[in-house]
């Protein structure tokens, strides 16, 4: 079974450690202060994998994986 | 506050509520804040639709003494005066314009007057309101207002223009609240309307920001 997922961050958590954009380049890029732009709609099945590593070695905890339209 | 129950209340909605109480019939007028050039702001009650022109003129103001007017405060945007001057003062068919009328300033910069200096003067204001809870909105706002001052004072690095505009961009909808997209807006609509200041800036006799 497969689920739609998008990226999502709490901008206040974030303070731009750079690691998601180190794990997931393909979606991930960073502005010029070092925090996250993502790329829009949701991640292919075959980056899931890595999705799923940047948000568990986010230090903050605030990347995550969501259902598009959740909060 | 202090423990107690407290009711926090919008200023404007209760000159509404005043307006509704005593004149139904007319519900609902507007109110702006109008600052024509060459004089301070006064608040008028508009009949909606009332021509934005018309309204300056009836502080003052004139077409051939306004350069731009900014249309719902700082988190508005900026309009070449000719065009302003034609439009209806209505939140709905202003927002169908691409305008908003927002907290409902319409302020016009005289003629003579730098739309390059008046930006960077309210971008700064801008930046330092920041809450400093999100990075873009932390980080960028102070960045872009730099590169604002920067080509105020005639020291515009190479490539300023294209950050202004690449930045800008980028700091949209990053925060948790909207103040980077007002912010954004704001800066956006000057490098519209005064593009050509923007890429031809010369520092003016009265020593940077008035």
């Amino acid at each position: 079974m497969s689920e739609e997922l998008e990226l999502a961050v709490d901008r206040t958590r974030c303070d731009g450690s750079r690691l998601c954009a180190e794990l997931l380049p393909e979606r991930i890029r960073l502005d010029d202060w070092g925090y996250p732009i993502f790329e829009p709609g949701a991640i292919p099945a075959h980056l899931l994998p890595h999705a799923r590593r940047a948000v568990a070695a986010c230090p903050l905890l605030a990347l995550r994986l969501r259902r598009p339209g959740e909060d | 506050m202090g423990r107690a129950p407290t009711l926090v209340q919008n200023v404007e909605s209760l000159a509404q509520v005043a307006l509704l109480a005593r004149r139904p019939a007319s519900f609902p007028a507007l109110l702006a804040t109008l600052h024509a050039a060459g004089s301070g702001p006064v608040v008028r009650e508009l009949e909606p639709g009332t021509l934005l022109g018309q309204a300056l003129e009836g502080v003052g103001g004139s077409l051939s003494q306004t350069r731009a007017v900014l249309l719902g405060g700082y988190f508005g945007t900026w309009i070449d005066s000719a065009e302003a001057w034609e439009l209806p003062l209505d939140p709905r068919p202003l927002r169908e314009l691409g305008h908003s009328f927002g907290c409902g300033v319409v302020a016009a910069l005289p003629v003579g007057a730098c739309g390059v200096c008046e930006t960077s003067r309210v971008l700064r204001y801008l930046a330092e309101e920041s809450s400093a809870q999100c990075g873009p909105c932390f980080y960028g706002l102070r960045a872009l207002a730099g590169a604002c001052e920067r080509v105020s004072a005639n020291q515009a690095e190479p490539g300023e223009l294209q950050r202004l505009q690449r930045w800008a961009q980028e700091v949209r909808g990053r925060g948790a609240c909207r103040h980077p997209d007002g912010a954004s807006g704001f800066l956006l609509s000057a490098l519209r309307v005064f593009g050509s200041d923007f890429a031809g800036h010369r520092t003016h006799g009265r020593g940077g920001l008035g």
